[in-house]
């Protein structure tokens, strides 16, 4: 086994050691890096980059050490690799030795850790790429997809604070083209989204290793020097091996001077792109084949840039477990889970979809018939907030090995789903219903929209409540997603009647509350409400509908009218009620209004929630049903009351029974999917990557 | 000459070496600075022996001349790109305190690099360099093999002087085993093996110079009494033990061993590997790592064996005395010259 380390102290050091393990990760050689080796507080980015090649085993006999930026070893570390280099007696340093003191020294040293002289590679005279303080060995793989219609083109840091360049950034962008992406900095990022927005897909480098993003370029021009950024270096390295060409928009055009592989270009967005149009589109393959046979490519090779560090083996199965996976994210209820497993349902591929949930989701999502691997929830027990998305991150690229989509439903991109599609080259599709909050700052999710190949939105069954949030060919509206019972007039009677027997509480009038499940907000108080209230009336049977696993209060017990009912099965039970007390969550909202049952919504108000109040407010509007404030308990007592006395509940149903609503969009929604995942005609290219033409 | 910074053997060595010569020869101590030793002080003893001798320090002249130029531990060169002295003399002799070879014939430091800084700024008739032990001179002759450098080796050994007090040994040992040496890794052998040398059922166990075991005390055996190089006198510390079990790394051997030396005079029983044995001949038990326990529990069972052993380690040690140095190295450098002379 191969374990990799580093010499040097700074993030940067660290943030180099990843990258070279995803190259080599890439170039078939799988490699380990000791948990103990690495420090408690780096930033999330770099705990994603590094979480996959974590490991706790100490190396053992015949394993082999490699080290970079050797040329930075101090006391501690070397104390450090005595301890955590195990068993192993081989090693092999990289790194920059201005004398040979300097490269004996060192052997000496990493002798007494190893127990036998190490390999040395000097990179002072690696070219272009060394340098004093060069860090690790420059090499690259080629990359694996075709190049799409519209190429892509990858900007390396422009100066987005320049005006002009930013609207020479602009311009480009709106090129039919082509598809314009900025690799920046995160300050640069950030400056050019406050004022953009989110339409021009930009990555700073923390964000994505260069082997991913090398799939996702097809020509690339570089404002910025590459001396001293490795990262930036092996992005060169990966895209020069694969015929991409390489342009060098730096002033005087010094990459070009070092690296024949390079063009010169202009070096301002504004006259790049009629350079583009003229001198690279039309003779962009004869470049790359250039590129490709470069002298300079031809020394990225692994087996050309590095020693013997193994023998390369493919690091994805052949047989993948999940060709097509389901994910949906946990939220407050099931919906998102419910949501996945009706659209699942409606797969007619071949592939059969397999799942991977959070606990308070595999149950249901089992009860559709569908495999799922365990997810890991979030907890206040964890020290950083992301904690369980760092082991869900490690068990998803192993579900989605070799595997083809990923299906995720979910407001905010976790960084495991995020990173999952990018270095598993899958394609992409994001299922998001809109009705997002007014205040609520969803940049970082839409940022993460450039992963996707698709994204689906079941629409809201009424239109006010449909606003778009991002635009392109990728993006497909269907109908409301929604589960429907349907139960004819006989299969109702015999349901309530059972109903009764099997409680021994002859009624005129099922109540159902559906006010709780999964890990939803405490709503206890108004289900004891609800028992209460229902309690002198003998002409109820109050159920409290609830998903197994949810908590469940000792004071909803005892009562003479109610019964607590755990089930996954709650959708029968909806068809067979004469009235649902229930959150306006856009499920349970939906299948009430399609299964026409009358309704009291107590909508959840939670900042990082959707509109509840508003989805309620436009039912209500309609006469299909109330809404309630949740802190409102009197007036809910008055609306129970109007319902089951007055007549409303009849009334209600005949509206419902009246209202034309969409066609429900759980097939267009599969078939959305089907059009991704089943794709072999370059509607998409090999990375999933999507042709959407700009906005207009 | 010396760069006088040296904190161990090196100044130990040459401070015993100008007690002994300064009644005898014209003698001028020369002290340069090295990048090896930047912002370190003058080592203590060292400062002591040229004053005792009512000699001076001279730092850094523009140009030594002599009938005879010493230079001790040219290694302390290894990280300088230039020698601001010149040297005119006669004979020149470089005293290798340092191995120029590591087991497996690996250079320990850029020897070349050091010597031709040497070479550069030297004028002379003959140039020597003295070994320090057997060990020690096997090296250096590989390495003159291999690369045919300018440089001839001297017929005799430039050895450490060891004139130490000579304390009895204990008539009744105990399992006390301890080893002191400056902290760094080549020093240790690797950690199993170290746990076998002192394992728990040790009566005690003492190392001295153990700081890169402090920096992770959790990885260390509790039983172990650590302490920082410098952190308890040698004297002292010797007290406290009857056995001195002293390895280095497999990859890293001492040129001399100064510290077998003080062990032996302090009535201590030395345990070491046989190559590091060589210079004290049967002074010292040669062993392996699997071995010590068992020795150590030999010689437990038989404390008059471990007196007699000791003892007559102490009277090897007069080998080493000032006395056996002058007439060593004074009889070789007469030689030395006189073959230099004659092949004028």
């Amino acid at each position: 086994m191969l374990f990799c380390d580093t010499c040097g102290t700074e993030t940067r050091d660290l943030e180099d050691l990843a990258v070279f393990a995803s190259q080599l990760s890439a170039a078939g050689i799988r490699a380990r890096i000791q948990f103990a080796s690495i420090p408690t507080d780096l930033g999330r980015n770099l705990q994603f980059d590094l979480a996959r090649y974590l490991t706790d085993r100490l190396p053992g006999p015949g394993d082999h050490v490699v080290l970079l930026a050797s040329h930075r070893l101090t006391d501690a570390k070397l104390v450090a690799l005595r301890r955590l280099s195990g068993d192993a007696t081989r090693c092999t340093a990289f790194g920059t030795y201005p004398t040979r003191q300097a490269a004996i020294g060192l052997r000496a040293k990493l002798s007494y850790v190893f127990g036998s002289e190490p390999e040395l590679h000097d990179l002072t005279n690696d070219g272009w790429s060394g340098g004093a303080g060069s860090r690790g060995p420059v090499f690259g793989m080629p990359r694996r997809g075709k190049v799409p219609a519209r190429p892509r083109l990858l900007l390396v840091e422009p100066d987005l604070a320049d005006p002009r360049e930013a609207a020479g950034v602009v311009a480009l962008a709106l090129s039919q083209r082509l598809q314009v992406t900025i690799l920046t900095n995160g300050r640069a990022k950030r400056g050019w989204q406050t004022t953009n927005g989110t339409e021009v897909p930009v990555f700073h480098y923390g964000e994505v290793l260069p082997v991913d993003l090398a799939e996702r370029v097809d020509i690339c021009a570089t404002f910025t020097p590459l001396l001293g950024n490795y990262r930036l270096q092996c992005l060169v390295a990966n895209l020069g091996r694969s015929g991409v060409p390489l342009l060098d928009a730096t002033p005087g055009h010094a990459i070009a001077s070092d690296l024949e592989l390079f063009v010169r270009a202009p070096v301002d967005t504004v006259t790049l792109a009629p350079f583009l149009e003229a001198e690279i589109l039309p003779n962009r393959a004869e470049i790359g084949r250039r590129t490709a046979g470069s002298r300079t490519a031809a020394c990225f090779a692994p087996e050309v840039a590095l020693p013997d560090l193994g023998t390369p083996a493919p690091d994805a199965p052949a047989d993948p477990i999940a060709p097509l996976a389901f994910v949906p994210t946990n939220g407050i209820g099931l919906g998102h889970a419910q949501r996945c497993a009706l659209v699942a349902g409606e797969i007619a591929s071949d592939t059969k979809p397999v799942f991977a949930a959070f606990p308070s989701c595999t149950r249901l999502v089992k009860s559709y018939g569908f495999d799922v691997m365990p997810m890991i929830s979030r907890s206040d027990a964890h020290r950083q907030s992301f904690e369980n998305d760092l082991v869900n991150y490690v068990r998803l690229r192993a579900l989605t090995a070799g595997g083809r989509s990923l299906v995720f439903d979910g407001g905010y991109v976790f960084d495991s789903i995020y990173r999952t599609i990018l270095e598993n080259r899958l394609r992409g599709i994001w299922i998001r219903r809109g009705l997002w909050q007014p205040a609520q700052d969803n940049s970082v999710a839409l940022d993460r929209e450039k992963v996707f190949a698709r994204v689906i939105v079941p629409l809201e069954a009424f239109a006010e409540l449909n606003t778009r949030y991002s635009h392109g060919d990728h993006v497909r509206e269907v109908g409301p997603v929604v589960r429907r019972t349907t139960l004819s007039a006989r299969e109702r009677d015999t349901l309530r009647a059972s109903l009764a027997a099997r409680y021994g509480l002859d009624f005129d009038h099922l109540v159902v509350s559906l006010l709780g499940g999964g890990i939803a907000a405490d709503r206890s108080a108004q289900i004891q409400a609800l028992c209460g209230m229902t309690e002198p009336r003998s002409d109820v049977l109050h159920l409290v509908v609830l998903w197994p696993g949810a908590r469940q209060e000792p004071g909803w017990f005892g009562w003479r009218r109610t019964r607590v009912v755990r089930t996954d099965r709650a959708g029968i039970l909806l068809a067979a009620a004469d009235l649902c007390v229930a959150a306006a969550g856009y499920n349970l909202f939906h299948e009430v209004l399609y299964n026409r049952t009358p309704a009291i919504f107590l909508p959840q108000t939670g900042a990082f929630m959707d509109d509840q109040n508003a989805r309620a407010r436009a039912a209500s509007e309609r006469g299909l049903a109330s809404v309630v404030e949740p802190n409102e308990l009197m007036r809910l007592e008055r609306e129970l009351n109007r319902f089951l006395s007055r007549g409303e509940a009849e009334a209600t149903a005949a509206r419902l029974a009246r209202i034309d609503l969409p066609e429900p969009g759980n097939r267009a929604a599969a078939r959305a999917i089907e059009e991704v995942h089943d794709d072999d005609h370059g509607l998409l290219d090999d990375t999933g990557a999507r042709h959407a033409a700009p906005r207009r | 000459m010396v760069d006088p910074r040296f904190p161990g053997g090196t100044s130990a060595a040459v401070a015993a070496e100008i007690r002994a010569l300064a009644p005898l020869v014209d003698l001028e101590i020369v002290g340069i600075e090295t990048a090896m030793f930047r912002d370190r002080r003058v080592n203590a003893d060292l400062e002591d022996a040229i004053a005792d001798a009512g000699l001076e320090l001279r730092w850094s002249p523009s140009v030594v001349r002599a009938d005879t130029i010493v230079f001790h531990n040219p290694s302390c060169l290894k990280f300088d790109v230039a020698l601001p002295v010149r040297f005119s003399c006669s004979t020149a002799v470089l005293v290798t305190h340092e191995n120029f070879l590591r087991p497996g014939d690996t250079e320990s430091f850029d020897v070349a690099h050091c010597l031709s800084l040497i070479e550069s700024r030297l004028v002379c008739t003959s140039r020597w360099l003295a070994p320090v032990s057997p060990l020690n001179r096997r090296g250096v002759e590989t390495w003159l093999e291999q690369t045919g450098a300018p440089w001839e080796a001297t017929p005799f050994d430039w050895f450490n002087i060891c004139d130490m007090p000579i304390r009895p040994p204990t008539e009744r040992p105990r399992d006390l085993r301890g080893r002191h040496s400056r902290p760094g890794l080549e020093k240790f052998p690797p950690m199993e093996v170290m746990l076998r040398h002192f394992p728990p059922h040790a009566e005690g166990v003492v190392i001295l110079g153990g700081d890169g075991f402090l920096s992770e005390p959790d990885s260390v055996p509790v039983h172990w009494d650590l302490r920082r190089f410098g952190e308890t006198d040698v004297s002292r510390f010797l007290e406290e033990i009857d056995f001195f079990v002293y390895f280095t790394h497999p990859l890293w051997r001492e040129s001399f061993g100064r510290v077998i030396a003080e062990a032996i005079a302090a009535g201590k029983m030395v345990l070491t590997d046989p190559a590091t044995a060589e210079s004290f001949g049967p002074a010292v038990v040669p062993t392996d790592a699997n071995e010590v326990d068992g020795t150590i529990a030999r010689f437990l069972a038989e404390p008059a064996q471990y007196v007699a052993f000791v003892e007559e380690a102490q009277d090897g040690l007069r080998r080493f005395r000032p006395e056996a140095f002058r007439s060593t190295v004074l009889a070789g450098l007469e030689g030395i010259e006189g073959r230099a002379n004659a092949l004028l």
